[in-house]
């Protein structure tokens, strides 16, 4: 110790203001800019916040037609209905007696409140549109391929999980909408029941009933259900989301980052060290993700601000709507429905996942990759085979409400039959031959996928516009709600 | 696709989500000020202090001012605007700062109430266009105040007992009295009073707009108004209803309207209602008089004055209970029993108290009510001072009385009248109070309706028929033996006079309109002598000892009662009453009797209350008021019917009677 001319209490007082400009210079170093190359990578690798970000992406990634931001929007949107979420459920009570009264008073008392609801109900119906977006978007650049199935199977099961958590959060407001378009939702997933009363082995195994109990708690929407869709709302779902998030970015890390056209040139030099074509992440790449993210949360705030979410009277379970609709995103499916419950609930929307989920296993070419529609014989196949889908999903809703079904023409029909053979059915069987035929004639895995993908989803987004628009009381047709008969 | 150099890049992606956060902060600021200080509320907060002027802006605290009553998870924030609700010193700004008008508020405080519970609609919600235009909830706003008495209604009113309660308005009094006069209760319950033809209408208040149909509404779509027009056509509200439209003036309507849209189940605590309406909720209920019960329950099908409802304008009809036929030949028993028991598959319910709700003096009330309309005969001593004219006489016997007793008074239906033993053993007396009060379980009707003058003449010409007066005979039956007349009625009278003495070839004489009206020396004398031309032979046994054991046994038998209403005497052949009925009968009653444009006939109900005399008559006399036919009268449209055929069809229409139901 005689040999320091410093005492250690001097020490102490040394490092604390040293500490200070310490401090200040690690903040500085952000503000400043950073100039060297390692600084720029350690902005990224060494920050909590940003280290799951790459540190060096392809300059491709700042191309904005490669990819639209959409998957970026998809995550700041589930961001802001995180926050959004937390807020609400300050006030939020979810008990049947108080559900909808602590919605009102979240509405009319709440600083605030009404707009944090509606910035809630808007981010978690634009988050639906952009992961479906997102979807297509991945599929149609055929970013699928290269060791890239796994992640697309995350992102279906992603895509599921959107669905649920917005079908779940639409029960807790307890109104006539809420209550109704779960209903509607809740016999749709019983819809098995449909099929095991064709077959007449209804008392021996009710899988509908199981489903349903094990949905609802109860065999109607009540308390129980409720407080299973609150859990899984606030919970279960986001927990699942979250980690499935978490494999679903750390997976396009591992795949090579965003996808691109494989041999394209682009013009953008890619650093001349590496022989890799990238380039640092800091600054370019974090602004454009920046640009997403306030772009999304001023058009989510705006809309907030502007558009109030809907809220009609208190759930009354002796007075259905008429028309009872379920949220947008499941009428598609209330219109097959419509058809035939097992096979517009369970079978056709069963297929439909399973097909969107073996795309990958199925198609594995992999020349054209992140090529918008691979290309030219892409795109006319697309063109092609949405307007087949759009004028078989016109012909198969209108032959009902012209001339009727089975049901209308042979009163004895089997249920079993109508089951089999509906619009519905006949809309997804005449899409599978299509695609088929594509795949015959082109011998091109990749193209049969396009027409099936293309065909599936103008389908399914007809079958909401009629659903949405030309469908009124007992679910006839209408031209317009101005023509609805007065209840 | 064209690529840009990264710098370029840089540029565009900066100013974007510049612009994008700029957005942001400026919906953000936005709102934090809104939410702060530009609300609704805040601004007529501001407008109150300005006009209240500055002396209460010092002691004025903004904010949201609510009515929270936790046990009815009551929130109303109504105060937070109507500021001045509770100041009597507000009286004279404009709305919505103005006192509360009337002294309500002094018996109905805000702490203990709110506003809800009287004015309805949401009170949580704060801003006024939700609050005005409540979709779902009623009442609508523009009629709001118009039908507040509805809810003075729900905890004040009562709807059985005086008018003069606490918290009654004008508008509920003239409500009350109409629902209490315009027959609703016939086919609608109300709080466990009525019939089921209808809706229960006790919590018609608390129904919201999904519950109403209002597709075919011309006017405004509001529930009062759904009312207003269901009253003038309920046909055209409710398909398939057999409602029949009233027609109540506007104000008369709105009122009874408002005492409809308070009909509220009583799910409020018990201290928010008045002793009446908590007695009345659990059954204490006032009783009502037979006036009231025929006006409340039986005047909306059978009219207010009994009048009825023709068959060939509404179906269904419903039958003229004031008719002079009806009065004349139904007995009390009979009335009494349609009236507990209803007609089953007809639209006439069983007003038995365990169904109707109504109570068992009640039910008496009414039914006296119902049989008071029966006029009241002229005294025997009025007659017999009254000098009668035989020629006149023999007019309305031919008119009236040859139909059952024959042209000559030689009998048919009815006895024969003009049997020596019968004219010397009647006095006077028994003749006129057999003519006046009609003989039960026979098809002799009350003649109630004849004067002292149409009696007498009857009388006179009656007792044309005897040559010569007979004395005056006072015998008495001294000392008969009850079980012994009762083993010789058994054996002997029972065969051609019924077990129950109900009648059968001969006449039904164990009742108390014929043994009041007898004496003991007509008994012992038809008893001795027998009935010349019938087959009442007299008994050749000892005067004195046997026949007034039967004189003594009858007289026993006076106030008997059966547990059911027997039908009587029936000697026609069914066979050929069906092809007289099919002729004659089904176009109007129905080929199987079951009513066409007229009552049908085979209701089980029906034929267990009626006698086959109560057929009888009917059939004979028709109905007047009605387009029931005399068909035992001459008259141009159709031909007379023997006795003998009348008969037929009457045991024709007992084949349609499957059992006997007991007496409720």
């Amino acid at each position: 110790m005689s040999s320091r001319d410093t005492t250690g209490f001097s020490e102490i007082r040394r490092n604390l203001s040293h500490a200070f400009d310490r401090a200040r210079a690690r903040l500085a170093r952000w503000g400043r800019g950073l100039e060297s190359d390692r600084q720029r990578s350690h902005a990224v690798s060494k920050t909590f916040l940003l280290h799951y970000h790459a540190a060096r992406v392809h300059p491709f990634s700042l191309v904005p037609g490669y990819t639209l931001g959409l998957g970026l929007a998809s995550l700041f949107l589930f961001a802001i209905l995180t926050v959004s979420g937390i807020l609400l459920m300050l006030y939020y009570v979810p008990s049947v007696e108080r559900a909808y009264a602590s919605i009102s008073d979240i509405i009319a008392i709440v600083p605030g409140g009404r707009f944090i609801r509606n910035i809630h109900r808007w981010a978690a119906h634009g988050m639906v549109l952009s992961v479906t977006l997102h979807m297509a978007r991945v599929f149609f650049t055929g970013s699928y391929t290269l060791g890239r199935s796994v992640n697309w199977i995350i992102g279906v099961v992603l895509f599921l999980l959107t669905l649920l958590l917005s079908f779940t959060g639409y029960l807790l407001p307890w109104d006539q909408l809420a209550y109704w378009a779960v209903t509607i939702g809740a016999r749709i997933a019983g819809s098995a029941t449909e099929l095991t009363d064709a077959l007449g082995i209804t008392p021996l195994i009710d899988p509908g009933r199981w489903i349903t109990m094990l949905l609802l708690g109860a065999t109607t929407v009540g308390q129980d259900a409720l407080i299973r869709f609150y859990l899984l709302h606030i919970v279960l779902l986001p927990l699942v989301a979250g980690v499935l998030i978490g494999l679903h970015l750390w997976r396009i890390r591992k795949d090579g980052g965003l996808s691109r056209p494989l041999d394209e040139e682009a013009n953008i030099p890619g650093d001349p060290q590496r022989g890799d074509g990238t380039i640092l992440s800091w600054p370019t790449a974090l602004w454009a993700e920046t640009a997403v993210l306030f772009l999304v949360l001023g058009v989510v705030l705006l809309a907030g601000y502007l558009f109030d979410a809907p809220l009609l009277g208190i759930a009354d379970p002796t007075s259905p709507e008429n028309p009872a609709k379920s949220a947008w995103y499941f009428l598609g499916i209330q219109e097959l429905v419509s058809y035939s419950a097992f096979s517009g609930g369970i079978l056709l929307p069963v297929i439909l996942v399973v097909g969107l989920a073996v795309i990958p296993i199925l198609d594995r070419e992999e020349q054209n990759f992140g090529v918008w529609f691979s290309g030219p014989p892409g795109r006319r196949v697309t063109l092609r085979a949405a307007i087949f889908a759009a004028g078989a999903v016109s012909l198969m809703v209108a032959v009902p409400v012209m001339f009727g079904w089975l049901r209308d023409w042979f009163p004895g029909v089997h249920p079993l039959l109508t089951i089999l053979v509906n619009p519905g059915t006949l809309m997804c069987t005449s899409l599978l031959v299509y695609s088929g035929r594509v795949l015959a004639r082109s011998g091109s895995t990749r193209l049969a996928s396009i027409a099936f993908f293309t065909g599936g989803g103008v389908m399914m987004l007809l079958l909401i516009i009629v659903g949405l628009w030309f469908r009124g009381p007992d679910w006839q047709f209408y031209w317009s709600p101005s023509l609805w008969p007065v209840p | 696709m064209k690529a840009y150099p990264e710098h370029t890049y840089r540029r565009w992606y900066r100013s974007l989500a510049l612009a994008g956060a700029c957005l942001s902060l400026g919906v953000l600021a936005l709102v934090a000020f809104e939410d702060s200080v530009w609300q609704e509320w805040q601004r007529y907060q501001s407008a109150y202090v300005v006009l209240k002027g500055d002396s209460s802006a010092v002691s004025f605290s903004p904010g949201i001012r609510q009515i929270t009553i936790a046990r009815l998870a009551i929130a109303d924030r109504c105060v937070s605007c109507h500021l001045g609700v509770e100041d009597s010193l507000s009286t004279g700004i404009p709305l919505p700062f103005t006192t509360h008008s009337g002294s309500t508020l002094r018996q109905h405080h805000l702490k203990s109430f709110g506003c809800t519970m009287c004015h309805k609609g949401d009170g949580r919600d704060l801003r006024v266009q939700a609050v005005c235009n409540q979709e779902g909830s009623f009442p609508d706003s523009k009629e709001s105040l118009h039908f507040v008495g509805a809810s003075c209604f729900r905890c004040h009113g009562t709807l059985f007992g005086s008018a003069s309660l606490s918290g009654a308005t004008p508008e509920t009094n003239l409500g009350r009295s109409l629902i209490g006069s315009s027959g609703c209760f016939g086919c609608h319950k109300i709080r466990g009073v009525g019939g089921v033809l209808g809706p229960d209408l006790s919590e018609l208040g608390e129904k919201n707009r999904a519950h109403f149909r209002f597709r075919d509404v011309e006017g405004d779509r509001t529930i009062p108004n759904w009312l207003r027009e269901h009253f003038q056509d309920p046909g055209k509200l409710s398909p398939g209803s057999s409602m029949v439209p009233y027609k109540f003036g506007r104000d008369s309507l709105d009122a009874l309207i408002t005492v409809l849209l308070g009909l509220h189940s009583p799910d409020l605590p018990i201290g928010y209602y008045s002793i009446e309406a908590i007695r009345e909720q659990k059954g204490q209920r006032h009783v009502l008089d037979g006036r009231q019960v025929f006006a409340a329950v039986c005047s909306g099908c059978h009219g207010q004055g009994g009048q009825g409802r023709s068959y060939l304008v509404e179906q269904p009809g419903a039958p003229r209970l004031s008719a002079s036929e009806f009065q004349s030949t139904a007995s009390r028993e009979m009335i009494a029993f349609l009236v507990a028991r209803g007609r089953g598959v007809r639209p006439m319910p069983a007003w038995q108290p365990s169904l109707s709700g109504l109570l068992d003096q009640e039910i008496d009330a009414v039914v006296s009510e119902v049989r008071s309309w029966k006029p009241l005969a002229p005294t025997v001593d009025e007659v017999m001072q009254t000098k009668g004219d035989a020629r006149r006489g023999g007019a309305t016997y031919a008119l009236e009385c040859a139909t059952c007793h024959g042209d000559q008074g030689m009998g048919g239906i009815g006895p024969i009248l003009s049997s020596l033993d019968l004219l010397s053993a009647a006095t006077d007396r028994y003749l006129i109070q057999t003519i006046t009060t009609g003989r039960r379980n026979t098809a002799m009707p009350s003649w109630s309706h004849f004067n002292a003058q149409q009696i007498a003449d009857l009388l006179l010409f009656l007792r044309s028929w005897q040559p010569e007066a007979s004395p005056a005979n006072h015998r008495r039956a001294e000392g008969g033996d009850v079980a012994a007349g009762s083993q010789t009625f058994a054996s002997i009278c029972a065969r051609c006079h019924g077990i129950y003495g109900e009648g059968g070839i001969g006449p039904a004489i164990l009742n108390s309109d014929f043994l009041d009206a007898a004496s003991d020396a007509f008994l012992l004398q038809t008893l001795e002598r027998g009935r010349q031309h019938s087959p009442m032979f007299g008994l050749a046994i000892t005067p004195g000892m046997v026949s007034s054991d039967l004189v003594a046994f009858m007289r026993s038998m006076r106030d008997s009662v059966l547990d059911f209403i027997p039908p009587g005497a029936s000697l026609g052949q069914p066979k050929q009453g069906q092809a007289l009925y099919s002729t004659l009968c089904s176009d109007c009653h129905g080929k199987y009797g079951e009513g066409r444009k007229a009552p049908a006939l085979n209701n089980e109900e029906f034929l267990n209350a009626a006698t086959n005399g109560y057929l009888l008559a009917t059939i004979s006399l028709g109905r007047s008021g009605t387009p029931m036919p005399a068909w035992g009268r001459q008259s141009p449209s159709h031909r007379v019917l023997t006795a003998g055929e009348r008969q037929d069809i009457v045991a024709f229409i007992r084949i349609w009677q499957m059992g006997t139901m007991r007496k409720p």
